[in-house]
């Protein structure tokens, strides 16, 4: 199965290769696997005062289509709001990678990737400016991440 | 064309079903089955015996592969108590990936460096991790039905064999090539 031009430029090329400190408060890290392919990914976000992600990193080990997917997340998260980065679609990722059906579950795994970022940041209390947080402080159900 | 149900891999084997494997035992009675269906002693009979003969052959073979495998025991475990591993979309505990990328990363520096005692001590200790889950497999799948909590548990744990596997043997080539 060839890959597509841009899975090859992505592969060849990989952006935001490396790590942010995962200790950080504005940092959020997701951390995603497939076991049937053993392909691992870690994607990490940095997130600004005004919710606003201003940069992204990955590592992923596995095939170009999942090198690939989580590069192009990066690039595409930069500047989004975390509920815009939430809303990414694995079909877009897909889409814009032109990956064959067996690689969808590249794309997928990008895509949570992203979520499990966010979601960690939050949970981290990395929200803190937003409103949400003094509702759920008062309640003391366990945190259920909305993913 | 048979359409009698075909018994459960273990049944099968007259094995009971459960993760901890006698592999003698396993290897006897294959054999056994095997020479009683061979393609070559239906080799006289007429084309239905025949046919028969070769499927029959081959579901004792898959069988056998099967069971002989620790991560498709896993799995065929799962689906014989009706939990299907639902294949490349599940997750994973965090510490576990992250284990798991270090080594990763640890394992393409020492292969970049060329530094081979690194590599094979890397994949001796996949190895441990191996047998590692596959004894926490063999306490959850004995021979009564397991309960819904440790099945979900088989369930994180046959994956992250498959995962471990799937490594070690990405290092095995290394190693070998």
């Amino acid at each position: 199965m060839a890959y597509s031009e841009k899975v090859l430029e992505h592969y060849e090329n990989p952006r935001n290769v490396g790590s942010f400190d995962k200790a950080e408060s504005d940092v959020g890290t997701g951390m995603v696997g497939a076991p049937a392919c053993g392909d691992v990914m870690r994607l990490q976000i940095k997130v600004g005062k005004d919710g606003v992600i201003e940069d992204a990193r990955f590592k992923t080990y596995g095939c170009g289509s999942a090198i690939a997917s989580s590069s192009l997340v990066t690039e595409w998260v930069k500047g989004k709001t975390l509920d815009e980065a939430m809303a990414i679609k694995n079909t877009q990722i897909a889409e814009e990678l032109a990956l064959p059906p067996v690689k969808i579950h590249c794309s997928i795994l990008a895509e949570d990737a992203i979520k499990a970022a966010i979601a960690d940041y939050k949970a981290k209390g990395g929200a803190q400016s937003h409103a949400e947080e003094t509702a759920e402080a008062k309640v003391c159900a366990p945190h259920v991440p909305t993913a | 064309m048979n359409q009698n149900p075909k018994p459960d891999y273990f049944t099968l084997f007259n094995l009971p079903r459960r993760y901890a494997l006698d592999e003698t035992a396993l290897g006897e009675s294959w054999r056994a089955l095997l020479s009683r269906v061979h393609p070559d002693t239906a080799a006289l009979a007429d084309a239905a015996v025949k046919r028969q003969s070769v499927e029959d052959a081959a579901y004792l073979n898959e069988a056998y592969r099967v069971l002989k495998d620790p991560v498709r025991r896993g799995e065929y475990l799962l689906q014989c108590y009706d939990e299907a591993s639902t294949g490349s979309h599940e997750t994973l505990p965090v510490e576990f990936l992250s284990e798991q990328l270090d080594m990763r990363e640890a394992a393409e520096e020492a292969w970049q460096m060329g530094d081979r005692d690194r590599l094979e001590s890397l994949h001796a200790s996949l190895t441990a991790a191996q047998q590692q889950q596959q004894k926490v497999l063999a306490a959850l799948f004995v021979d009564e039905a397991p309960s819904m909590e440790m099945l979900a548990s088989a369930r994180q744990h046959v994956l992250m064999l498959q995962f471990i596997t799937r490594f070690a043997d990405d290092l095995d080539e290394k190693l070998n090539a």
